[in-house]
């Protein structure tokens, strides 16, 4: 198989994979530094800080026998929102595909969780999307 | 006397005024006004200069250049800046991106104004390897 889908896609938080997730992108994004100078009739730039952020939405699930994978739309929340002024945890994400030889392949990195969104509606499931941006450069690479 | 060359980088944005006449005004009571020149020959030209994201290399080059212009002045010679390369004629600092010649002529001052900073250079950090450096000149006419 050469092409993937989200059938291939697996997120994971420290180790543990999200059970529940439905969808997750990331954006990788770099600023520029203008070096253009007097005499210069085109503009030049060279690569500046580099910036990862990105989104997922996970269901919110809970029942007798669920792991830790099937209720993590709670542990992130547990991450972002807290109580009595505490502060908040990074997360290590890995976002990433099992390759054809079942090989995983992924991005990791920690990140400070930037939103979460809940919503509940009449025919549609309870989940949380939540957005993240990177706190330092992926610790590691290989998709 | 002796002349130091500027390195050859381009500025980003240059700024230039070319200096006055000396004189004194006097007003009277009436609102007339009278003149006094002292000389014939315009002084204090300003020169603005701003690099903007140049290399570390390049910043070094300049801070070099602050200090042999300002180092080794004995009570008979002193230092200036000349901006006309020894090699190219013209270098790129004050003529980049101006095509008359007789424009240049006044940026680099080749009359018997001499540049001298005015003021120590400014850098500012903006990433790794990279800073913005600004350097202020004065043109001043040397007593004989």
């Amino acid at each position: 198989m050469g092409y993937y889908s989200g059938a291939d896609g697996v997120m994971k938080v420290g180790s543990t994979t999200v059970g529940r997730v439905t969808t997750f992108s990331f954006t990788s994004s770099q600023e520029t530094l203008d070096v253009t100078t007097l005499g210069d009739r085109d503009r030049k730039l060279i690569g500046g800080t580099r910036s990862l952020s990105g989104s997922a939405s996970i269901a919110y699930y809970s029942a007798t026998g669920a792991t830790s994978g099937d209720t993590m739309a709670s542990t992130l929340m547990n991450n972002l929102i807290k109580t009595g002024g505490a502060a908040s945890d990074t997360v290590t994400l890995s976002l990433g595909i099992n390759d054809h030889s079942g090989t995983y392949k992924d991005i990791t990195m920690t990140v400070v969780l930037t939103s979460i969104a809940v919503s509940s509606a009449q025919g549609e499931i309870f989940s949380a999307d939540i957005s993240f941006e990177a706190a330092d450069a992926p610790s590691g690479f290989d998709l | 006397m002796t002349a130091t060359y500027f390195p050859s980088i381009s500025p980003t944005s240059r700024s230039y005024r070319p200096g006055e006449y000396a004189r004194q005004e006097f007003e009277s009571l009436d609102g007339t006004k009278s003149y006094i020149r002292y000389g014939n020959k315009r002084t204090s030209s300003t020169l603005d200069l701003t690099f903007e994201n140049i290399t570390d290399l390049q910043v070094l080059s300049i801070l070099s250049n602050y200090e042999s212009v300002n180092e080794g002045w004995t009570d008979t010679e002193s230092k200036w800046v000349e901006f006309i390369d020894a090699n190219s004629e013209r270098n790129k600092v004050v003529t980049a991106g101006v095509e008359a010649t007789s424009l240049q002529d006044f940026y680099i001052e080749r009359t018997e104004l001499k540049w001298r900073y005015d003021g120590p250079p400014t850098v500012r950090s903006t990433f790794p390897n990279r800073s913005t450096v600004q350097c202020k000149f004065v043109a001043c006419l040397d007593s004989p």
